[in-house]
């Protein structure tokens, strides 16, 4: 087992197909579900236990790629962990992230943007947990296998053809279109 | 050449005008409190509005456009009272080394006695004027000179500005070189002695307030504007217990909703920094969201600016004095805030952090635990963390044309109220701020990447 000495992330440009095969696939060797990640206002987690389920996949309504949705993966029988987080000014917010859960890699997809442009996702673990590393391993596996590697990017097939259609691709649809990736 | 101001003393409007053009012409009212908001002077930015019937200063001057830098110092010598000149420095435009002044702002100072506002304006007890000069290699506060009625100047050592609570802004020139001639109205303002029986009372019960802060104060273990916290082994700034002593003795709560932290939130900014121009000149301040924007604007006419927002130590000596009596309520426990939280999280290990291999990009475990910690107070604070932290893999952003080279991956990112930060953890040079050269050249990078965000430089803990 090789151990990632730092956290390991793969870069990518897909659309909700590209993502969709990705993860069906994935799902043949793990039986893994999703939660939402991010800090909520209420303890309650969206959890979805295939992909098929999640119905805002391959969009997003940001430019910006940090603003996209965000998934821990984790295994289907492994309880979600939530850090409730007293705020400063009063109340209580909920984190999911991979603090609580290192058994857990994490999806942010991307997707289509404003008819023009295809935001970047990431797959990726900031643990060195092992089966955290091993659904890491596996996903590198598949993805490598499937995407197109451009630059520091992988690509999607049917993101590729709207790459020569003319879509940008880009982490930032408001940055200049010099950061878009080329081929 | 001197600027000719004219009192109109049937002007009883204190407002303001952001434009250069009308600097000098109306009053800016701000209504102190204990903060001393000096900066917090435009409307856009959140300024309160001028006291309604406000009658102080009984002053006003006449619109005039502002003066233009001479183009040849031989035909525009400096004004003898000119600071610039008195201390060995003339004043000029060239590049010949001497020094420039941008901007030389007057307020009137006023004590009031009715917290937590200043409605009552009936015992308002005029206290004297201060001078702020900024010079172009003298930053912030450097020339700040304050005087009395008579117009004489006061050693800032025995005139601590905490003890004025409101603030007029008479003016703000903005004169390369030139006179500023004070109206003969102003060197006539009657004192707090000259006031009314009942005022002058008031200003008795006032004065002996202050002779108790002011012994208060001076009983407080003092080394040199720090104070040694035994628990955590570090020096802090001292100014933090002398408020929390003065709002004791006034009867105040000593709940100002301060939010020391050095980490950037949008709707509670606070935080200190350095602006930087050219080589060899940089000046630490402490600031508030509202006074950021205004230093800038006076310090952009430097040329190269940059700013860099981080804790930074407590300043020192008589310009880190005048700096935190005018900007205060920033950076105090900024650090001491950081140290207890890294200490918690360290403890109650709840950072999630790879611990089996240290060092490479996400640096050794001080590092690691330290921007953990950035990322629970960043959370506390409602923000949600997207990249790095110990929560999520760090962001990864590309460099030109998508490749690697170039790239950039920030320790932290969060976002709220859909605007994303950064956050770099940063090595420092000895003084404690200067980034060093690689730290500033990551910082920079990430700058120009992503140059519609947010990005916070913090020095890793020493």
């Amino acid at each position: 087992m090789k151990l990632f000495t730092m956290s390991k992330s793969l870069n990518f440009f897909s659309t909700e197909l590209d993502l969709k095969s990705l993860l069906v696939d994935f799902e043949q060797s793990f039986n893994v579900k999703y939660v939402r990640a991010g800090l909520f206002d209420d303890s309650n987690t969206s959890i979805y236990h295939s992909v098929n389920e999640i119905a805002e996949l391959g969009t997003t309504s940001s430019p910006d790629q940090n603003q996209s949705p965000c998934y821990l993966i984790l295994s289907a029988e492994e309880e979600i962990q939530v850090n409730p987080i007293e705020q400063r000014r009063g109340g209580t917010k909920y984190a999911v992230n991979q603090s609580n859960n290192p058994e857990s890699v994490i999806v942010r997809t991307g997707g289509l943007y404003g008819g023009s442009c295809i935001i970047s996702g990431q797959i990726g673990t900031c643990t060195t947990h092992l089966k955290s590393l091993d659904m890491m391993n596996e996903l590198t596996r598949i993805m490598t296998k499937n995407f197109t590697q451009i630059k520091s990017y992988l690509v999607g097939k049917e993101a590729r053809r709207f790459m020569t259609k003319g879509y940008r691709l880009t982490s930032d649809a408001r940055m200049s279109d010099d950061y878009d990736l080329v081929e | 050449m001197a600027r000719s101001l004219v009192p109109d003393n049937s002007t009883q409007v204190l407002g303001y005008s952001s434009d250069p053009n009308e600097a000098g012409t109306l009053f800016n009212g701000i209504p102190m409190q204990d903060d001393a908001y000096l900066f917090q002077g435009t409307p856009e930015y959140g300024m309160p509005p001028a006291p309604i019937g406000s009658t102080i200063p009984p002053v006003a001057y006449e619109k005039e456009p502002a003066p233009q830098p001479p183009t040849d110092p031989q035909t525009n010598p400096p004004a003898e009272n000119d600071p610039a000149t008195s201390d060995g420095h003339g004043s000029c435009d060239c590049s010949c080394g001497t020094q420039q002044k941008i901007t030389e702002t007057w307020f009137a100072l006023y004590k009031y006695n009715d917290p937590p506002d200043d409605t009552d304006k009936s015992d308002d007890i005029f206290v004297g004027y201060m001078k702020m000069t900024i010079y172009d290699d003298n930053f912030l506060a450097q020339t700040l000179t304050i005087y009395d009625e008579n117009m004489e100047p006061i050693d800032l050592a025995d005139f601590p500005l905490d003890y004025y609570d409101y603030v007029i802004d008479l003016f703000t020139t903005d004169t390369g070189v030139g006179e500023l001639v004070l109206p003969e109205s102003i060197l006539d303002k009657p004192a707090a002695k000259n006031q009314i029986p009942e005022i002058a009372a008031k200003a008795t019960e006032k004065r002996t307030q202050l002779e108790l802060i002011e012994e208060a104060v001076k009983s407080m273990p003092n080394n040199g504007f720090t104070d040694f916290d035994p628990v955590y082994q570090k020096y802090f700034d001292l100014m933090e217990a002398q408020s929390t002593k003065i709002d004791e003795i006034r009867g105040k709560s000593n709940n100002r909703n301060h939010n020391y932290g050095p980490l950037y939130d949008p709707d509670d900014l606070e935080f200190n920094g350095v602006l930087r121009a050219g080589d060899n000149k940089s000046q630490g301040f402490n600031a508030t969201q509202y006074e950021l924007l205004p230093l800038a604007q006076a310090f952009v006419k430097l040329g190269e600016v940059i700013i860099l927002l981080q804790p930074a130590p407590p300043l020192t000596g008589g310009a880190g004095r005048s700096a935190r009596g005018m900007l205060r309520g920033s950076s105090r426990g900024a650090l001491r805030k950081l140290d207890i939280a890294a200490e918690k999280a360290q403890k109650a290990n709840l950072c999630a952090i790879d611990s089996t291999k240290m060092g490479g990009r996400l640096g050794n475990e001080s590092t690691r635990l330290h921007v953990a910690d950035v990322a629970g107070e960043l959370e506390r604070r409602g923000f949600e963390i997207t990249g790095g932290g110990g929560r999520f893999p760090e962001e990864y952003i590309p460099g030109f044309g998508g490749i690697r080279k170039g790239s950039a991956y920030p320790d932290i990112t969060a976002i709220k109220n859909g605007r994303t930060i950064r956050i770099n953890t940063v090595d420092t040079l000895v003084d404690g701020y200067t980034l060093s050269r690689r730290e500033a050249l990551n910082a920079a990078r990430i700058r120009r990447l992503r140059p519609f965000d947010h990005l916070i430089t913090i020095p890793k803990p020493k």
